[in-house]
């Protein structure tokens, strides 16, 4: 019965915490209505007009989710503004929700946010110039780790397995010794038969 | 160990050179790419809006008696300041602005936008320090904290007579950048 209160209490403790949280989160003043859809006045100004109809419903939620998961929360670190819990993630939501409510196309609202806020906003770096790096290198790296990889175990022969004739050739002989290590070998056979041997006294 | 088994293990021991070498080829890159950020803050960076029009805003006042454009403020440089009630080095800058306006109100205009707030606790974090010398406006909502880029308070933009931001201030502000802030406007 214990262990249940104490477990009851706990979650308890739990969501009071994040409820806490959620609204410590809440700093600005409410949106309500009509202006849940309102534009940035300046948004005509720098991206001109919509390039398509309204959206509505289901596709506005679905591409207005997909823009948010690739922009930048300005105010976080490295996190989307889809999982951000701040009030200027928040507003950009909004933001970018509205512009996709009233017909502005995926290149014009990153467009938009870019003016004011530079290609640091891109969660996803553009593929050009320097950036092309970050997309590049890692492939690369791949690649190339792969081919040393199969290289030098193609050097070792375990890729190569060896054929049935062959291997019972081999078997009715000693392996071949690395002319370089033939005299170390030759004296670690000494060593060691000379070990074998009893010794006086022991 | 001996003398025998000594020589083996040095010669085991072999170092790949050209595997070495691609290796530190590709790693070297990535490092100096890593060492360059370090120490740096990853949100300090240039504004893209330096030399360009400043945004258009149509904001409400705290008191909400009027609404202020950037329009109406056309034709004198703007001290544009983006703050809040909770920002530490907001309350350090506020005594510098005010005194700014007073000393530089008949040539440039100060506003006070404010980020992520209510009217209430604006209403009484200004009479706590020391009042209004400029129009205050609330951004309901953050479109002009969006339009101006604003990653975090206090942020200050200078706009020239003709509507062009000159300068942005990430951090409090003191009397003396101001000044000099103007002067380069004027």
């Amino acid at each position: 019965m214990r262990s249940r209160i104490v477990a009851a209490l706990g979650a308890l403790a739990c969501v009071a915490a994040l409820v806490g949280t959620a609204a410590a989160q809440r700093r600005g003043e409410p949106v309500r209505g009509a202006d849940e859809l309102a534009l940035g006045p300046d948004v005509p100004v720098v991206v001109g007009a919509p390039a398509g109809p309204p959206v509505t419903g289901q596709a506005l939620e679905e591409r207005s989710w997909a823009l948010d998961l690739g922009i930048r929360c300005p105010v976080c670190q490295g996190q989307a503004i889809a999982e951000s819990p701040a009030e200027s993630a928040k507003h950009m939501k909004r933001q970018v929700r509205a512009m996709v409510a009233a017909g502005y196309s995926d290149d014009q609202v990153m467009s938009y946010l870019e003016h004011s806020y530079g290609e640091f906003i891109r969660l996803r770096p553009r593929a050009e110039g320097l950036n092309l790096l970050v997309w590049a290198l890692p492939l690369t790296a791949l690649a190339l780790g792969t081919l040393i990889a199969v290289v030098v175990m193609r050097r070792r022969g375990r890729l190569t397995p060896p054929a049935p004739g062959a291997a019972a050739a081999t078997a009715t002989r000693p392996p071949a010794v690395d002319p370089a290590l033939a005299p170390w070998l030759a004296q670690v056979r000494r060593e060691t038969e000379g070990d074998d041997a009893p010794h006086n006294g022991r | 160990m001996t003398a025998a088994t000594e020589q083996g293990a040095k010669r085991g021991g072999g170092v790949s050179w050209p595997v070495l070498l691609v290796g530190l080829a590709i790693v070297s890159p990535l490092l100096w790419i890593l060492a360059s950020g370090i120490g740096k803050d990853p949100h300090d960076i240039a504004s893209p809006l330096i030399d360009k029009p400043a945004p258009a805003f149509a904001l409400r006042t705290v008191e909400g008696d009027r609404e202020v454009t950037l329009d109406s403020l056309r034709g004198k440089p703007v001290v544009l300041n983006f703050f809040s009630t909770w920002c530490v080095p907001c309350e350090q800058e506020h005594p510098a602005l005010l005194a700014a306006s007073r000393a530089f109100g008949d040539r440039a205009a100060f506003v006070g936008i404010v980020f992520e707030d209510t009217r209430d606790a604006v209403t009484r974090w200004l009479d706590r320090h020391g009042g209004r010398g400029y129009p205050v406006l609330i951004d309901v909502g953050g479109p002009a904290a969006i339009a101006y880029g604003v990653y975090g308070v206090p942020e200050t933009f200078i706009i020239d007579g003709g509507g062009t931001i000159r300068q942005k201030f990430k951090g409090a502000v003191d009397f003396g950048t101001i000044r000099a802030a103007l002067e380069e406007v004027r």
